[in-house]
């Protein structure tokens, strides 16, 4: 998806195709494949129909409804008693668990996006070396993917972080003749231990995958052409050739990462007591729609006021970090240009 | 540029995958989320039959029981749905659709649900019989003057400590709450603790303590949330210095309600439900006693009581039938009530004349519990609700493990408390 970008921002410069806009519009493709090849129209439904179906009913309907219960009080019952107008929204908005929620997120998004994005790029830059075993290797790290976070959470909780002192945690702690700490999860900055443990142990795979998928998409001619002018394999040929190359597949792993860090839920209600310090905003709003007080109204306005804080740091992450967007690229052309003296 | 066979640019298509894939579980998130309710049917399936649900009990032999039991009654056919995991929201997301459940406990009634009619009115049958019922059992089952549940176990919560430990190291049954933290400090040592009041460091005595310190949780009537008192703040006070002299145990790998670890003779006091009075009296032999939580303060002691009740949909495929069913379970087979009670796990049955001809509850640590509960139980009621517990367990978790200011932290979440309740003002 995004990788190709690079090599066709090489191109753009002489022939390659103008992307809409101004110029004369390029012969259009035959309007669609279907009007060519009787049928087609109909396997698309047919393909197509059932996930659009799927999507409208279990989706869009259900979002619709919480976005009309969001006005309204529900307690208990999915059909609403009266209309309330916004007053769901500011009662969460001036909601200090809620704020409090959104900062857990924060801290917690501040801890494992960079940490699971320098590993997953370390593992990937070692692995893409090798001369042998990577297929093993790729699998090796990317198995912990199959586990549930259900599972792994209580492999952590009940094994590894236990608060008690023959925890794995804690006997090597004791091997080293530190004291054993009884409050992993009581506690910060412990628990943080634990909670970026468990998830770089499950999701480092993954994105060691893309950014592997990444590497190889980088022409190897490049690095010979380096090495003729004299940069050999080290920091700096990372940074002055790899890293740009790579780009698009950091925007799209740290949007996923972030992403993925927002929906944090089921290491945090597995693994740790009730405590509002560790309650990311998922596991409020979960308390809110579906724990004792089934406040579907207050917990429809929450959702809606989540996701409008997604898709901002969505469009945010994107404006700046962006798959390579066209302004974007003039941009590093441009750059580049300053640095080079010449157009790539 | 590559299109899709339908004319979407790829990007558009990202575009348009990546958002749904963005918000679709942000919002689903907050829809119901039944999520498979372990065994058997959750559909009454018409013809006269009844889905019967109960949440897992961690003891061995309960489900059969209770399944043996079910299958006895002849009048209708009951299907027992013994759901595993989080009971409540599955629970509560049948009752909102209403349907697939027609008999069901529930350890908290709500106002709201009862309110918004989900639950039968069992008024009819319970009154002619509501003296045999204990006062706290009643007031949980109670709102707005109409009966919803019949108490099927009440769970008192006490003080269960080791007299072996308490008398090397020359210390008396602790008789206020500074005494049960000094104690704890003081029996704290090597892999010992002196405290095991749950993973969050004891925000449940703590409710107690609250409960104790005069007037209860709610006050006027349950229209005024009582909690943040200058009793409750010393206490909070004096448990974080516990927690902060290490004399607390916390990340066990169960929590408080399994007394594995204090049978594991990792702490020396444990905060815990007289349930699991079989399994600390099989482990510990006569090196266990109960005491309620002590008076700190001005109060008195107090032992909180839970408890599990019977109740029946509104959208019961045959409400009277349901009724029927659960009158002749749980009122009037006392023999199965017994036996529930006291062969499995340890509970008080909460018809006292059941409770008083219960023989097992006569001596050792589960006499004590149900004198005590006698004596000193309190129930908060249905008008005490989860996000008020929320709001109050946050605050003295805040105030134990992180420090915070207990007086205006305690005051603030009474103030959050304080909306919920009014919101529930009729």
């Amino acid at each position: 998806m995004s990788t190709t970008t690079p090599r066709r921002a090489q191109d753009a410069p002489g022939g390659g195709a103008p992307r809409g806009g101004a110029g004369a519009p390029p012969a259009r493709r035959p309007r669609r494949a279907g009007s060519a090849l009787p049928g087609t129209d109909r396997a698309f439904w047919i393909l197509v129909g059932p996930f659009f179906a799927g999507l409208a009913v279990f989706s869009v309907l259900p979002i619709l409804w919480s976005a009309y219960l969001s006005f309204t009080e529900a307690r208990g019952s999915l059909t609403p008693v009266r209309f309330v107008g916004v007053d769901n929204y500011l009662r969460f908005l001036t909601d200090q668990a809620f704020i409090q929620s959104l900062v857990t997120f924060g801290v917690f998004a501040v801890f494992i996006v960079p940490v699971t994005m320098a590993c997953s790029l370390g593992l990937a830059l070692l692995l893409h070396e090798l001369p042998a075993a990577q297929a093993l290797l790729r699998s090796v790290f990317f198995i912990p993917l199959a586990c549930s976070y259900v599972v792994a959470s209580l492999i952590w909780k009940l094994g590894l972080f236990s608060g008690l002192p023959s925890g794995v945690a804690n006997t090597a702690l004791s091997a080293v003749g530190l004291e054993p700490i009884s409050t992993w999860l009581a506690q910060s900055p412990y628990w943080w231990v634990v909670l970026v443990t468990v998830r770089l142990w499950l999701q480092v795979g993954f994105y060691m995958l893309l950014f592997l998928a990444g590497l190889q998409r980088i022409p190897k001619t490049m690095y010979e052409a380096a090495a003729i002018d004299g940069l050999s394999a080290g920091p700096r040929r990372f940074f002055s050739m790899t890293w740009p190359q790579l780009r698009p597949t950091v925007a799209a792993v740290l949007l996923l990462l972030l992403v993925a860090a927002f929906q944090a839920f089921d290491e945090f209600i597995n693994l740790l007591p009730k405590n509002p310090d560790t309650r990311p905003p998922l596991v409020y709003l979960y308390q809110v729609a579906l724990g004792g007080d089934r406040d579907f109204g207050l917990g429809s306005a929450g959702s809606l006021i989540l996701t409008a804080i997604m898709v901002v740091v969505a469009l945010g992450q994107n404006y700046f970090f962006g798959f390579a967007a066209a302004e974007d690229r003039t941009k590093r052309r441009s750059r580049r240009a300053r640095r080079t003296g010449t157009p790539s | 540029m590559v299109t899709t066979p339908n004319g979407l640019s790829r990007r558009t298509l990202l575009a348009i995958l990546g958002s749904a894939a963005v918000t679709a579980p942000l919002l689903s998130a907050c829809g119901g989320n039944d999520g498979g309710t372990g065994g058997g049917s959750g559909g009454s399936g018409g013809s006269g039959g009844l889905s019967q649900w109960f949440h897992q009990y961690g003891e061995e032999g309960v489900e059969d029981a209770v399944k043996k039991w079910a299958a006895a009654y002849t009048a209708s056919k009951i299907t027992v749905n013994w759901v595993l995991g989080d009971y409540a929201p599955k629970l509560q997301s049948r009752l909102t659709a209403g349907s697939g459940v027609d008999l069901f406990e529930n350890n908290a009634i709500d106002v709201a649900s009862a309110r918004a009619g989900q639950y039968a009115d069992l008024t009819d049958i319970m009154e002619p019989v509501k003296a045999q019922f204990s006062e706290t059992s009643l007031k949980v089952v109670t709102i707005d003057g109409k009966i919803y549940g019949i108490p099927m176990i009440s769970d008192p919560q006490l003080i269960f400590y080791r007299p072996s430990m308490l008398q090397k190291a020359g210390i008396a049954e602790p008789k206020t709450f500074d005494d049960l933290i000094a104690a704890g400090i003081e029996l704290t040592g090597g892999n010992q603790k002196g405290l095991w009041l749950g993973n969050d460091g004891g925000a449940g005595v703590i409710k107690s303590a609250a409960a104790a310190s005069g007037g209860g949780l709610l006050s006027d009537g349950d229209t005024k949330v009582n909690f943040a008192t200058a009793d409750v703040a010393s206490a909070l006070t004096k448990l974080k210095e516990a927690n902060d002299k290490q004399a607390v145990l916390l990340g066990s790998p169960t929590d408080w309600w399994d007394a594995t670890s204090f049978n594991a003779g990792l702490a020396a006091i444990t905060w815990q439900g007289m349930w699991a009075v079989p399994t600390m009296v099989k482990a510990l032999g006569d090196d266990v006693a109960a005491m309620p939580v002590p008076a700190f303060g001005s109060g008195k002691p107090v032992v909180m009581v839970s408890g599990w009740n019977m109740q029946v949909a509104a959208k019961a495929s045959d409400v009277d039938a349901a009724k029927a069913a659960a009158k002749a379970q749980w009122i009037d087979d006392t023999k199965f009530q017994t036996s529930f009670s006291v062969d499995f796990g340890f509970h008080i049955p909460p018809q006292t004349s059941v409770a008083s001809a219960t023989t097992q509850l006569g001596s050792g640590p589960a006499k004590t519990c149900v004198d005590a509960a006698t004596q000193y139980g309190y129930a908060a009621g249905p008008f005490w609700t989860p996000a008020m517990e929320t709001a109050f367990n946050d605050a003295a978790v805040k105030i134990i493990t992180s420090g915070a200011d207990a007086t205006s932290t305690l005051q603030a979440a009474a103030q959050t408390a304080q909306q919920t309740l009014d919101s529930l003002a009729k």
